[in-house]
């Protein structure tokens, strides 16, 4: 994937952050420090003296039909890694309650941020659905979690709007509107691309828009993306309590 | 050794924690005559050498709009074209196909309807295609279902009720 900044933006400020890697890397989340670890991959075999390891082993494999010696198998993420986190662009918006919201609010949870419209038959409510069935699957780590949705249509998605939209899927979902400008200003922090189209709807305009989810981790890093339509919520399940970590 | 060696390959195997999301049955309450064909997930109508199947739409408020997702399978020789759609429940339907281009999503009308090959399938489904409800005229909760009369080029019209689905 390629997500270049947009050139048809008006250059008023640069994206903060390079787009994520095409595909997700490893990252080897066990630090090797110790040699029998490292020898044995078992989390507990630190404790075994060097010397007395070919017996372990000898022994291991005899009965260890059930010891999955992959214990310290690197993990790898289901989302597209950002080769490089930055601090996620702060920003402050309107939400469904009139209230102002920071991103800085929620420093020491993660967020998971998209770019949508309440009008958008697609792509939105499939991302919607996708963090309700995210949300159930994350069990007690979901109180780690808060889900943001920004709107890329401000002229007609009004906090109440962005709040009836989203009693749809999940009373905590926080959905977030401003001014044209405020809006046009954290899509282009973010890297997001959006236009009107006018392609002889009767439901008006449509907006093409970047699809992405944005997953910023508890000090604020933008670390993932998720593409909708095709990573299963728990998929960004395993990826966030590996966050969470 | 030997129990400290056992112990530790008990140890070895990591823990799984098995977090299945809950899927959630769907409900199925009629709430008007059903005397049209009904569809729901898993299920599948036919019209001639036509198949629908795994009819669902969204769940939605008055006013605003929602999308129908189904498969159209054709086991005949000709080709067939969805044209169109019409529901009562709506001011009118459109069918709308969807694009990603660098991850942005493109929304247009499908020109000409959708095409349904000779001896083939077509998935009007999220990241496709979808007919999109526009101005509702009620609200449409999951569990619930919608008349939908679907518009064929050779085969006329087909007149069904499409479940109302919330999760994907």
């Amino acid at each position: 994937m390629n997500l270049e900044p947009n050139p048809s933006l008006p250059v008023k400020r640069q994206a903060a952050f390079a787009p994520p890697l095409k595909s997700s890397s490893h990252i080897n989340i066990h630090g090797s420090r110790h040699l029998s670890r490292r020898i044995l991959g078992c989390r507990w075999a630190s404790h075994i003296p060097v010397r007395l390891i070919p017996v372990a082993v000898v022994i291991a494999s005899i009965l260890a039909s059930g010891c999955t010696l992959l214990a310290t198998k690197p993990y790898v993420f289901n989302g597209l890694l950002f080769d490089d986190p930055v601090a996620a662009p702060g920003f402050t918006l309107t939400d469904q309650n009139f209230q102002q919201v920071s991103l800085r609010d929620f420093h020491g949870q993660i967020v998971l941020l998209f770019f949508g419209f309440t009008n958008c038959p697609d792509a939105c409510p499939a991302t919607l659905g996708t963090w309700k069935q995210l949300e159930r699957a994350l069990g007690e780590n979901s109180h780690h979690v808060r889900f943001i949705m920004i709107t890329v249509d401000p002229e007609r998605d009004t906090p109440e709007r962005m709040g009836k939209h989203l009693s749809l899927f999940h009373p905590e979902f926080i959905g977030l509107t401003g001014s044209v400008e405020e809006i046009e200003d954290v899509a282009q922090d973010y890297n997001v691309f959006f236009e009107k189209a006018n392609v002889g709807s009767a439901s008006g305009y449509l907006v093409n828009h970047t699809t992405l989810t944005y997953v910023i981790d508890t000090d604020g890093k933008l670390v993932l993306a998720h593409r909708p339509y095709e990573t299963k919520a728990k998929e960004i399940a395993d990826d966030l309590e590996q966050l969470l970590k | 050794m030997l129990i400290v060696t056992l112990t530790m390959l008990a140890s070895c195997t990591p823990s799984t924690t098995n977090t299945h999301a809950n899927s959630g049955a769907m409900v199925v309450r009629p709430d008007r005559d059903m005397s049209e064909p009904r569809t729901a997930l898993g299920s599948a109508l036919s019209h001639g050498e036509l198949h629908i199947q795994d009819a669902w739409a969204r769940p939605a408020f008055r006013r605003d709009n929602s999308a129908v997702y189904l498969t159209l399978r054709n086991n005949g020789i000709q080709a067939e074209r969805l044209v169109g759609a019409t529901t009562k429940i709506a001011a009118v339907v459109e069918i709308h196909e969807v694009s990603m281009q660098d991850d942005v999503m493109h929304m247009r009308p499908a020109i000409g309807g959708v095409v349904i090959p000779a001896n083939g399938h077509v998935d009007l489904s999220p990241g496709r295609y979808h007919l999109m409800l526009v101005d509702l005229n009620l609200d449409i909760k999951d569990g619930s279902y919608i008349p939908l009369t679907l518009h064929f080029q050779h085969s006329g019209e087909f007149h069904m009720n499409v479940s109302v689905v919330q999760a994907e």
